[in-house]
């Protein structure tokens, strides 16, 4: 098989490059991120008292980081879906630094005598599987789109995706459910992510190979 | 950095100057990992066909060096495991015995021709005659009665799915 032949051909190839791969996954999301709202909205419901709760603030503060933890998300996906890029990982201590925060906010502002009450809140269990459930589809349209893509990591990439899909699941989520603790979003809606991220990482070891 | 996206001809041209550099720096990584500098050519053709079926995942925004080298380092991280997990035997270890081969031009490529005598039987024949026997496109089509153009849609997924077929060695492998 001789080089010179082989780029004869490649260059004359017929089929244009695929769209540029931030272009894929942004089309990506904006077709699975309003399913998975709409199955938020008419499937599980908003929380009756969202606009009194807005007001109080601690409602507020979990959509936010929930939205932080999709964002850093995205962010490492970017580089972990392209060849020859760094990883921000530093950004997931940022995120671990933010909730560290609303947690000691929330010991110091409500005190600490009923902490564990808020920890346990009312719908731990719910939050480990409706948040995966929720993540299902954008996760499913990022590892779609990252088959063409090249990662250094196929897990990485996966675990990417992941965190990208269990936080968008998390911030649905987060519309519904009513505990909106610091202290039980460190433990339940994160471990709600984290198996979207294992489940993103399995598949992209399995998927995302090249 | 039109020639990813521009024409045929700067295509070829960042495509062949690219073949060179990464010629010297395969050649150079397999001696450092005490292997055989004959397997470079399989690295380079391996990272050109990724090169192609990848460059939509080269952002316009960032400088392509780095991106270019990605995607070898890549594929000699591949090609580096590929033979280490498979091959109980070393070739290396009678390197001294067997007289290296000539680097003949620049041919070699066992592990593609390989996966190419996967591909269905007419995507074969176009690669095996294209890249083995260096026919142009003209004579495969007037060989296999097929237009230019058809031969040159099977070749594109050809190609395309040569690439898939690295990545589906892979995950066998895990």
């Amino acid at each position: 098989m001789r080089t010179d032949d082989l780029i004869n051909a490649l260059a004359r190839d017929v089929v244009p490059a695929l769209p540029p791969l931030g272009r894929q996954l942004v089309l990506a999301m904006a077709i699975t991120v309003p399913a998975a709202a709409c199955l938020m909205l008419f499937a599980i419901g908003m929380r009756e008292d969202a606009m009194m709760a807005i007001a109080e603030g601690w409602f507020g503060i979990k959509l936010a980081l929930m939205v932080l933890v999709a964002a850093c998300g995205w962010l490492l996906l970017g580089s972990a879906s392209r060849p020859g890029r760094l990883v921000p990982l530093w950004l997931l201590a940022v995120v671990a630094a933010m909730f560290g925060a609303a947690g000691l906010a929330d010991v110091g502002l409500l005190g600490a005598a009923d902490w564990q009450q808020r920890l346990v809140g009312d719908n731990a269990a719910r939050c480990l599987v409706t948040i995966p459930l929720l993540a299902l589809l954008p996760l499913g349209g990022a590892l779609h789109v990252l088959r063409d893509s090249a990662p250094a990591s196929p897990a990485l990439a996966g675990a990417a995706a992941g965190l990208l899909a269990g936080g968008i699941g998390a911030v649905l989520y987060g519309l519904h459910c009513t505990d909106d603790s610091p202290l039980f979003l460190a433990v339940w809606y994160v471990g709600g992510i984290m198996l979207v991220v294992l489940a993103g990482a399995l598949a992209g070891r399995k998927l995302l190979n090249w | 950095m039109g020639a990813l996206s521009g024409n045929e001809a700067s295509y070829r041209q960042f495509l062949g100057d690219v073949s060179g550099y990464l010629r010297g720096w395969a050649q150079a990584s397999l001696k450092r990992a005490g292997r055989s500098p004959a397997e470079a050519e399989d690295i380079v053709q391996e990272t050109l066909i990724a090169i192609h079926t990848k460059r939509h995942t080269w952002d316009a925004a960032q400088p392509v060096g780095p991106w270019l080298h990605g995607v070898a380092r890549h594929k000699l991280i591949d090609a580096l495991r590929r033979r280490t997990g498979h091959d109980h035997l070393s070739v290396d270890e009678f390197a001294e015995i067997i007289p290296a081969p000539q680097p003949d031009g620049e041919l070699a490529s066992s592990d593609l021709l390989r996966m190419v005598a996967t591909l269905p039987r007419r995507q074969a024949a176009i690669v095996q005659a294209l890249f083995v026997d260096g026919q142009c496109t003209a004579d495969v089509a007037l060989a296999l009665k097929m237009s230019e153009g058809a031969v040159r849609v099977a070749l594109h997924r050809a190609l395309k799915q040569l690439a898939a077929t690295f990545g589906k060695d892979k995950s066998d492998a895990n």
